[in-house]
């Protein structure tokens, strides 16, 4: 089977899905609204919140990471109904292999991501440049990578959702688990002081860093890492994330 | 064939590579196949698996898409099922009959060469289980191989040529369906039934004879001809007024099997 007939077959699946184009629409709507929530933030007269270029990929990015939830609401809602409606299944009797059928959500994962990055770097530019007083090509691109950065946090985000959706099968049982492994992952790194490694919501979150902030960094210091450390750690932990989905997929019968 | 729970579904589950067989082994198409031989199969497993909030149409494309078929197959399978005026029409608003026909139309697609269906008449009402059995008819007159699982004695009589019998997932008996254990069952009805009986006990190929209500049910090898027993009896002075392939002689066979 052609790639490009695996793609073909996933943009089918959610082009005219009514539900996908309303999440998509709501996660314009809020990620909007965090944008509007307040023009240059100040406190005693200094500004907290910089929405001007070039500063404001960096905000912005991070902004826009802190909502990640709602793709992964519409990436469980998509995989559960191939698992919900045996359509899975279904594909797997008409001639789609595991591997395949996996290739397809991959793809998904990649696209929801890239459509979720497109909408914030939107927004961000729609922001920036109506608050920025003037601004050249260079100013506009300097911070542009953290967009890349976004991007890579969302694959990891997700790649971690689909995991999980495979193995508990139900959405809200996906849900609860995803959010209960993140908070179990927090409280590790609240107790253990000195971790030999990074763990993956660490280093998926830290890929898009709080931007610095004087009162915020007295409370909760900003992690000592490289952004290459944090890529390549991500690019370890995404294909773990697969290749335990496809393990998982291969020995487990589709019912 | 089989009783509920006898391993019908997981049979088919296992040779269309759903299920992982514990053990044995199944080969399609003499191992020769480049792709995916699922692709060369038109199967209805279980329930009709298709998107509610999607069309007829849109569920059938993803088939399409990955079986290799084009749009005109499409259409030939919704015109053929009787489906083409609701293609458009969300697959959550058909009644069971058309889910049922639209996973036909579905393992149609490709023009397989088998098609395997579990059950495909389940929940249809009385007209709906005669257009399914119709259709399965005339795909099996096209030279297709069609493998049916059922528990629906009428069905697998009115539909199939050979018959397997399963319980708890072993073979107990297969063969053609007149014969599933070798010996068809004739009714046979005569003016002097006590003649009849007293010559069929003397038919040296008659295994087992004994009147049930006004007829004479006698078990005989498949491939004996109807007509030297006709012989035989005439000869004997006998003219029978009835002679018929008994409908029960699956049913008997079947609950002798599996109770």
């Amino acid at each position: 089977m052609k790639l490009l007939n695996i793609f073909h077959a996933e943009l089918r699946r959610f082009i005219p899905y009514p539900a996908f184009w309303v999440m998509m629409l709501v996660l314009i709507i809020i990620t909007f609204g965090v944008f509007n929530m307040g023009t240059n933030f100040r406190i005693n007269g200094i500004i907290v919140v910089d929405k001007t270029f070039p500063s404001l990929w960096h905000l912005g990015t991070y902004l826009v990471s802190c909502i990640s939830f709602l793709p992964l609401i519409i990436l469980i809602n998509a995989v559960t109904n191939d698992i919900q409606y045996r359509v899975f299944k279904q594909n797997v009797i008409d001639g789609f292999s595991r591997f395949q059928w996996l290739v397809g959500k991959l793809f998904f994962i990649f696209f929801l991501s890239g459509l979720a990055v497109i909408i914030g770097a939107g927004i961000i530019s729609f922001t920036g440049i109506q608050s920025t007083p003037w601004i050249t090509p260079e100013m506009y691109f300097e911070k542009f990578y953290f967009v890349g950065l976004l991007f890579l946090h969302y694959v990891g985000w997700l790649s971690i959702g689909f995991l999980l959706i495979l193995i508990t099968k139900r959405s809200m049982l996906s849900l609860l688990s995803f959010f209960g492994l993140f908070l179990l992952e927090k409280y590790i790194v609240f107790k253990v002081e000195k971790l030999p490694v990074l763990l993956p919501f660490q280093v998926f979150n830290e890929l898009v860093p709080r931007p610095k902030n004087e009162l915020l960094d007295k409370m909760i210091p900003i992690l000592p890492y490289t952004t290459y450390d944090l890529i390549l750690y991500a690019c370890l932990y995404i294909p773990a994330c697969w290749g335990l989905s496809l393990l998982f997929i291969s020995y487990r019968d589709i019912r | 064939m089989g009783p509920n729970g006898s391993g019908k579904t997981t049979i088919l589950g296992m040779i269309l590579g759903v299920l992982y067989p514990s053990s044995g082994s199944y080969l399609w198409f003499e191992g020769n196949f480049d792709t995916n031989p699922n692709t060369r199969i038109g199967a209805l497993l279980e329930t009709p698996n298709y998107y509610p909030y999607l069309s007829g149409w849109q569920n059938l494309k993803i088939q399409a898409i990955i079986k290799g078929a084009g749009n005109g197959q499409i259409e030939n399978a919704l015109r053929r099922v009787m489906l083409w005026d609701r293609r458009s029409s969300a697959f959550s608003s058909y009644s069971l009959g058309m889910k049922q026909r639209l996973s036909i139309a579905g393992a149609m697609l490709n023009d397989p060469e088998v098609l395997v269906l579990d059950e495909p008449t389940n929940g249809l009402d009385p007209a709906g289980i005669a257009e399914v059995r119709t259709l399965i008819l005339e795909l099996g007159k096209e030279g297709r191989s069609i493998i049916i699982a059922s528990h629906l004695l009428d069905e697998v009589e009115k539909i199939c040529t050979d018959v397997c019998i399963i319980k708890q997932g072993k073979l107990l008996s297969n063969g053609p369906i007149m014969a599933a254990d070798g010996h068809k069952v004739m009714a046979l009805r005569a003016s002097d039934m006590g003649l009849l009986e007293s010559l069929m006990n003397k038919f040296p190929m008659a295994t087992e004879v004994h009147r049930v209500g006004e007829d004479l049910r006698v078990t005989l090898p498949a491939s004996l001809d109807p007509a030297l027993l006709n012989v035989y009896l005439f000869d004997n002075g006998l003219v029978l007024s009835m002679m018929s392939h008994s409908q029960k002689s699956l049913e008997s066979h079947f609950l002798s099997l599996t109770q």
